[in-house]
């Protein structure tokens, strides 16, 4: 079912990271590299001494800087700022999805975390096969969810029988988008002598 | 939800990701590849010499000021207040629509309903409800219209299709009283809270 235009922006941008913060910290750092720059060429105009280093001084260095060593340290350092570059470049173009997934529902716009979502399959499944929660764990991420089930010695569980009762669940939740689960059955950890 | 202008965050992050890259893929190709090294220098040398006649040129009177010069310190405010305005837009505004009112005709007459009463309204209906923890209702204008958001904090194990429902049931039977249909938005989230608060209620 598509939702009107308010929701679905709605909806888009709550499951969607604003990249706020790292926006944030470089603007604040452009600001200031940019301030200090600015302040050492007006130093420079007015022939009064530099804070850290003159402009002429600074670009003499920057042009010059192939004659310059350690080769090997100026060499680390660009592929250091390139890939703090390539993150940025990383943080702006892809989606930055946030870990919930958006619920159907005819009346409203439904948004879940996944960790709701996983509790209440966890608790579902645990109550269902007669478990106690603590053997029951469950993560769920953007299309799957993975169901770890420790059953105990003397409750003989089917894996067939969990992943159907977790997909039915899931189907009753109308996650967008769909959730496949994968299910694992751990031996008991008492019957392997493990402590 | 607030109005951040995420299409200039990203717009950001890609200018300054591409001048880091570009600028570090340089400084460490011209120190790990001598030919590299060779074009960085004779190219730096080219530029060196336009800048020095570009300055002595557009020199401003007999100071060792010039127009160029003054141009860049120009540029360069402009970038710093052009980030400075987008930082301060960066926490974003909630357009927050709760003192507005919303009114129905009927054959009696008019009803008007405040975003208040609405917000008082369902969370008065979700109190008495074990599985939740806590509830926020605020309303918002979204691209200029009303939108109710629901937020939800759930006891551990709290199915959200059920939550969903009960509570767009809610805001069903709300707009049949009221006779104005506000779309809602619910989000149900976890919180540590959630996850200290006891599954089940003991019986004392």
């Amino acid at each position: 079912m598509s939702l009107i235009a308010p929701l679905r922006r709605v909806v888009r941008r709550e499951t969607h990271s604003p990249r706020t913060a790292a926006t944030c910290l470089v603007a604040v750092l452009a600001i200031l590299g940019l301030a200090y720059v600015g302040t050492e060429i007006v130093l420079g105009l007015l022939d009064r001494p530099a804070l850290l280093v003159s402009p002429a001084d600074g670009v003499a260095s920057v042009l010059g800087l192939p004659r310059q060593d350690p080769k090997w340290a100026i060499g680390v350092g660009g592929v250091l700022v390139m890939l703090v570059g390539g993150w940025l470049l990383g943080l702006g173009i892809l989606p930055g999805r946030l870990p919930k997934h958006r619920l159907m529902c005819d009346a409203a716009a439904v948004v879940v975390d996944n960790g709701v979502i996983a509790s209440a399959l966890a608790h579902r499944l645990a109550s269902v096969f007669g478990l106690k929660p603590d053997r029951v764990v469950v993560g769920v991420g953007h299309r799957s969810a993975d169901v770890t089930i420790q059953p105990g010695a003397g409750f003989p569980v089917d894996r067939e029988d969990i992943q159907a009762q977790a997909e039915s669940e899931l189907l009753v939740y109308q996650l967008v988008p769909r959730v496949k689960v994968r299910v694992r059955v751990l031996p008991d950890a008492e019957a392997r002598g493990d402590r | 939800m607030n109005d951040t202008n995420r299409g200039l965050n990203r717009f950001i992050l890609v200018i300054f990701g591409l001048l880091l890259v570009a600028v570090g893929g340089a400084v460490a190709l011209v120190s790990f590849w001598s030919e590299g090294a060779r074009t960085w220098v004779s190219t730096a040398e080219a530029v060196r010499g336009w800048f020095d006649g570009a300055v002595t040129s557009s020199r401003i009177g007999a100071g060792s000021a010039s127009w160029i010069v003054v141009g860049i310190l120009i540029l360069m405010m402009v970038v710093i207040v052009l980030l400075g305005a987008a930082l301060f837009h960066l926490g974003g505004r909630t357009n927050k629509a709760v003192a507005r009112t919303q009114g129905s005709e009927t054959g009696l007459g008019r009803i008007t309903v405040t975003r208040g009463f609405a917000s008082d309204a369902i969370k008065q209906a979700l109190a008495p409800r074990d599985e939740i923890i806590a509830t926020r209702v605020t309303s918002n204008d979204v691209l200029r219209q009303p939108v109710v958001e629901i937020g939800l904090i759930p006891r551990r194990g709290a199915s959200p299709r059920q939550l969903a429902d009960s509570v767009a049931e809610i805001a069903r039977n709300l707009a049949a009283v009221t006779g104005s249909h506000l779309p809602t938005y619910i989000s149900i989230h976890s919180s540590l809270r959630a996850k200290l608060v006891r599954d089940e209620r003991g019986i004392v």
